[in-house]
């Protein structure tokens, strides 16, 4: 394989990759705001430039567009390089606001983080600077500060690479250059909250998030959005028990680097639901756990025929639980799930399935019931266990219901409520459209008094008398993972790329988020 | 939008422009011209119907149409009546025209008479720097103006005159014993409308012999030939057009291209609209032989939009050419040799002379160069190996062909053969276009050729090659002007324009105007070009205006030397030619405007 030398060391690369994609997978960030691994080469920031030693002679070019070939010599910091991004600063900074007390991007901007590193700790301009919009309504979740903009074009061709229409442009010429969109007409893509993501700077800013927090203050949780089956990576800023913004992970296996708006600003509401259910409940009355698990057992000793309906947003721990709770009992049970209502997805990463757990729900074998057979299943049913927030009505109603669930419109009518978790709450792993397995960790506390669905499950299955059963989701997982094979397996030892069949668990490469 | 969707014939128009690219959108920026002489002005529901035609979003069609000076998105008039504001003219009244057209329109420049019939504004270098001050209406050139000819101009178009290009003066007397070829039919031979060389006079004088000759050689040869006669390209950069013909795949893969760079707009140039509006069809025949050595079959020549005039001598050109056979299916009954020309507009972008630019505006775009590499003979226009040659580059090449490369080595010197079309211009006797051999000194061009200074004038200093070849003292008026030389100046040949600087006009105002024109023309794709010819106007108008500081100068070259090598193209570089040889030849001038502001600064 040809090989660089990247700061003294012998790096191989592939033929065809460019030097900054050679330094990034091997860990080294060479400073960049135009360059994204999704989207097309310009070469404009000027940023990236480093020193290349050869072949050919001592020079500064742009790590971005300038192909490794065999024998390269290149550093990536050296005295011309510093000198280079110094001058390249302080003519971003020229016309730049410097309202990084207010601005939301502070904390996590490049120009910041760059000028720290390498700017001048004075500047020379003794001019007004630039005035231009500051607020700019570009599209239902973006405001636009056009004096905050390096003019990275970032956004423009994440909306003509990525999402397919030029919706923002660079208009006018040279130092009149602004980002903008046309007339009045906003960008109207799905993906739109990428655009603040990508904005190396302050230029694009979510609303949701304006003036929410300073981003120090979050505490981020790898998880796993559960908005659609895609199952993109996500990162859940918190902060106070609060989720404060949704971000997009990058995972070249799932989502690449970005995701749809609906997972990042539907979430604020999914993981704080009105009208949660909070208090277990027995005929109408507060209990506590035990007494609940009780009921629910001495109900389903007494009388069997159960019907679960499972969730499709439950993880694949909860699921075996579930399957191990109810597996040991004499009456019939039946494991169902309420067919999932698809919508038109479209081709980039939304799959129109809203639920996070189908495959996992079907790798179980869990039975999949279209209307008619779920009121097939129901009237067969003495019992109905419903885990499922979106089933709506019983019709019929088996003689005992139990509801488990973040929210449910059958809870008045329950027999017993267990309120359930989000999946911000939860350990454990979803299996997405792929059958590619994927770990979500707790971002956020349930209220005291919820215990949870894992919890929920194990005091059903203790007050049944089942043995053996799994205390935590890692052990849950270890045991589900012997059931396919999967020996190996742990759940913290999870890959990000495990895939459920076939080639699993093959160890994925390292990315930093571009 | 009603109004055009109810014209059959535009959007037939625009069916047609697309059907000239391989890739339609190449047409967008000849479909807003169509648009906008329908309309004047580009409203919202045009660009929104433009986008329609294009299957795009208007969004991207304002992103192009905001980079080119010539569109508007606000109303104008009927009529547009645009003063060229570069040296050259400013040299010679440009500013007062400017401030006359204002009284008499009741308006400031860039605004529209009441009556709706006129918009008034100011051009950057309209290319017409030996015929200053130019006027430009309608985009039909009016030449050496004055206040009575630019209320004449205004008064026409009131009174609803067509407007029309005014007929080129009589070329300047050539200097005894230099032997013409560049501009030796023009003279002899120009009996066309416009006085351009017709297609009958162009055959019966030698016409198209070159192309019959190089058909009937291998493409190899001609490149040899080419090569061998050591042209050097007329563009700028002086390249050797021979070895960069020569970078061309001898095999082809995918379609080859040769794109004809006519975006002339370096301030003080202005041989190639010379070329074109007088012998268009010598053009026409260097293209052919240029295509046929490369293996190219479209040519696509890129003119800038301001030379209205001249896209339709050449277009005219072309369609006799078609007609006769020098140009389409078998040229010349040469079997499998086919080739065909397309005239594209640009619309007001220096940068688009900026080979990449170019392409990237023949594709319909906004004219921002593109990294190198890929070179153009690797991935030119539309990802396909292409040639970028100038004007005048073509036009040397059917007399190399016809006459050998030891013909044309014969002229000029040994680094640098053959002619040039040198232009002066300033406040000179006889300002003008002088084919000279390659190393002729300033001194010549100026006192011989042009015939010296004005009575009541006298040289300060001169810009030895276009803008961006910065500036040089009087006491350098014999440098030879040729590649080499210039390079070891700190200067270039460039593109052989030469405008003297007078004591009226003076030297920080000549400076400024270069600073200005680089302030404005920068695309702004990388940020250190795009600040910092911004920064360096403002401080350059502080030596004009008053509060500059003698440490200004510093940040000045300091500001280059951060963008100097740092971009994608080479436009910091053309930005250091007036601010660095300007500081470095005249910094007493810079060093005296600071002490006057200072003791004007203390009296009052």
């Amino acid at each position: 394989m040809p090989k660089i030398t990247l700061n003294g060391e012998e790096v191989e690369f592939q033929e065809g990759q460019t030097v900054i994609e050679v330094a990034t997978e091997r860990g080294t960030v060479v400073p960049h705001y135009c360059w994204h691994p999704a989207l097309s080469v310009v070469a404009s920031c000027r940023i990236c430039q480093v020193e290349i030693h050869g072949p050919g002679p001592k020079r500064l070019a742009t790590a971005c567009n300038t192909p490794a070939v065999d024998g390269m010599v290149v550093t990536t910091e050296s005295d011309d390089v510093s000198k280079a991004r110094a001058g390249n600063l302080e003519a971003l900074l020229l016309n730049h606001p410097l309202d990084c007390p207010i601005c939301d991007k502070a904390g996590e901007c490049w120009l910041q983080d760059y000028t720290y590193e390498y700017g001048a700790s004075t500047g020379r301009n003794d001019f007004p600077r630039r005035k231009l919009e500051k607020r700019k309504d570009i599209a239902d979740h973006v405001l636009l500060d056009q004096e905050r903009c390096i003019l990275c074009t970032r956004c423009v061709r994440f909306l003509d690479d990525y999402a397919k229409k030029p919706e923002l442009v660079v208009t006018s010429r040279g130092e009149r250059s602004t980002i903008d969109i046309f007339a009045d007409q906003k960008v109207t893509s799905e993906y739109s909250g990428n655009l603040a993501d990508i904005c190396p700077v302050g230029a694009l800013t979510l609303k949701e998030f304006r003036f929410v927090n300073r981003v120090w203050y979050l505490r981020g949780t790898d998880s796993v959005c559960p908005s659609c089956s895609r199952g993109c990576s996500i990162t859940l800023d918190v902060r106070d028990n609060e989720l404060n913004r949704v971000r997009p992970r990058t995972n070249r296996e799932v989502n690449g680097w970005f995701i749809c708006d609906e997972g990042r600003f539907g979430l604020l509401d999914v993981y704080h639901p009105g009208g949660r259910l909070e208090h277990v409940r027995v005929d109408g009355d507060d209990a506590v756990l035990e007494v609940a698990a009780r009921a629910i057992a001495e109900r389903l000793k007494a009388d069997g025929d159960l019907l679960v309906l499972a969730s499709p947003d439950a993880t694949n721990e909860e699921l075996f639980l579930l399957k191990r709770v109810v597996g040991g009992l004499d009456g019939k049970a039946t494991l169902a799930f309420a067919k999932v209502e698809t919508a038109d997805g479209d081709d980039i990463l939304r799959t129109g399935e809203p639920a996070a757990n189908v495959a996992g729900l079907r790798f179980q074998g869990f039975e999949e019931l279209d209307a008619a057979a779920l009121k097939r299943a129901l009237g067969a049913a003495k019992t109905a266990w419903v885990l499922d927030r979106n089933v709506h009505a019983l019709d019929p109603r088996p003689g005992f219901v139990v509801v488990q669930a973040v929210t449910s419109a059958l809870a008045d009518d329950a027999d017993v409520v267990l309120p359930g978790g989000t999946v911000g709450e939860k350990e454990g792993t979803l299996t997405n459209v792929d059958e590619r397995l994927q770990r979500i960790r707790p971002a956020l506390k349930p209220p005291a008094t919820v215990p949870g669905d894992f919890r929920a499950l194990l005091a059903v299955g203790e007050a049944l008398g089942v043995d053996g059963l799994p205390r935590t989701p890692g052990e849950a997982f270890m045991a589900w993972a012997d059931t396919f094979g999967g020996t190996e397996l742990t759940l913290a030892g999870l890959p990000r790329d495990g895939l459920l069949r076939g080639e699993a668990a093959a160890p994925a490469a390292k990315e930093k988020q571009a | 939008m009603i109004a055009l969707d109810g014209d059959a014939k535009l959007s037939a128009r625009i069916d047609e422009l697309k059907s000239w690219y391989p890739d339609p959108r190449a047409a967008l920026i000849p479909a807003l011209h169509e648009v906008q002489k329908k309309l004047q002005w580009l409203p919202d529901d045009a660009v929104v119907w433009v986008a329609g035609k294009f299957d795009t979003t208007p969004a991207d069609v304002e992103a192009v149409i905001t980079f080119y000076d010539m569109f508007h998105r606000s109303p104008r008039g009927k009529h547009e009546v645009a003063v060229c504001r570069n040296l050259a003219c400013k040299a010679t009244g440009a500013d007062e025209i400017t401030a006359c057209l204002e009284k008499k329109l009741g308006v400031r420049v860039g605004e529209t008479s009441e009556d709706g019939e006129i918009s008034l504004s100011t051009f950057e270098c309209l290319g017409g720097c030996t015929e200053a001050p130019i006027v430009a209406a309608d985009w039909y050139y009016h030449r050496n103006v004055d206040a009575a000819k630019a209320e004449k101009i205004v008064d026409d178009l009131r009174a609803g005159k067509p407007a029309a290009q005014e007929p080129r003066g009589e070329e300047p007397a050539a200097k005894d014993g230099v032997e013409l070829y560049l501009t030796r039919r023009m003279r002899e031979h120009g009996d066309g409308p416009g006085m351009e060389v017709s297609l009958d006079a162009y055959l019966k004088s030698d016409g198209y012999k070159a192309l019959e000759k190089a058909l009937s050689m291998d493409r190899d040869a001609v490149i040899e030939e080419v090569k061998e006669s050591g042209l050097r390209g007329r563009g700028g950069a002086g390249f050797p057009t021979g070895v960069k013909w020569g970078f061309m795949p001898k095999e082809p893969k995918k379609p080859h291209y040769l794109a004809v760079n006519a975006d002339e707009s370096e301030p003080g140039t202005c041989k190639d609209r010379l070329l074109i509006e007088r012998d268009p069809h010598s053009l026409i025949e260097g293209c052919a032989i240029s295509a046929y050595a490369i293996r190219a079959e479209k040519i696509y020549i890129y003119i800038r939009g301001e030379y209205l005039y001249a896209a339709e001598v050449l277009q005219r050109a072309i369609e006799e050419a078609r007609e006769k056979g020098y140009l389409g299916k078998n040229v010349m009954g040469k079997e499998g040799v086919h080739l065909d020309a397309f005239v594209t507009r640009g619309a007001g972008a220096y940068i688009c002379g900026e080979e990449t630019a170019m392409m990237e505006s023949l594709e319909g775009k906004r004219g921002h160069p593109r990294p190198k590499p890929p070179f153009p003979a690797q991935s030119g226009l539309w990802k396909s190996p292409t040639t970028v040659n100038n004007v005048e580059t073509l036009c040397n090449v059917p007399y190399i062909v016809l006459k050998g490369a030891k013909w044309y080595r014969g002229m000029g010197n040994e680094k640098s053969p053959g002619n040039l079309l040198y232009q002066v211009s300033g406040k000179v006797k006889r300002p003008g276009i002088y084919e000279m051999p390659l190393g002729t000194t300033a001194k010549t061009l100026i006192d011989e050729c042009a015939g010296g200074m004005l009575e009541g004038y006298e040289m300060v200093g001169y810009n030895p090659g276009g803008a961006s070849a910065g500036f040089f003292p009087p006491s350098m008026v014999d440098v030879a002007l040729d590649h080499d030389t210039m390079k070891e100046k700190k200067s270039m040949l460039g593109t052989g324009a030469i405008t003297v600087v007078d004591q009226k006009t003076g030297m920080l105002p000549a400076i400024d105007a270069f600073i200005s024109f680089f302030e404005h023309e920068t695309c702004g794709q990388c940020g250190p070009c795009r600040e910092g010819c911004g920064w360096a106007h403002r401080l350059m108008r502080r030596f004009l205006t008053g509060r500059a500081k003698i440490e200004d100068l510093d940040v000045m070259l300091d500001l280059l030397d951060n963008a100097v090598g740092k971009t994608i193209c080479v436009y910091p570089e053309a930005l250091a030619g007036p601010v660095r040889l300007g500081i470095e030849h005249f910094r007493d001038e810079f060093e005296r405007a600071v002490r006057e502001q200072r003791s004007a600064a203390s009296t009052t």
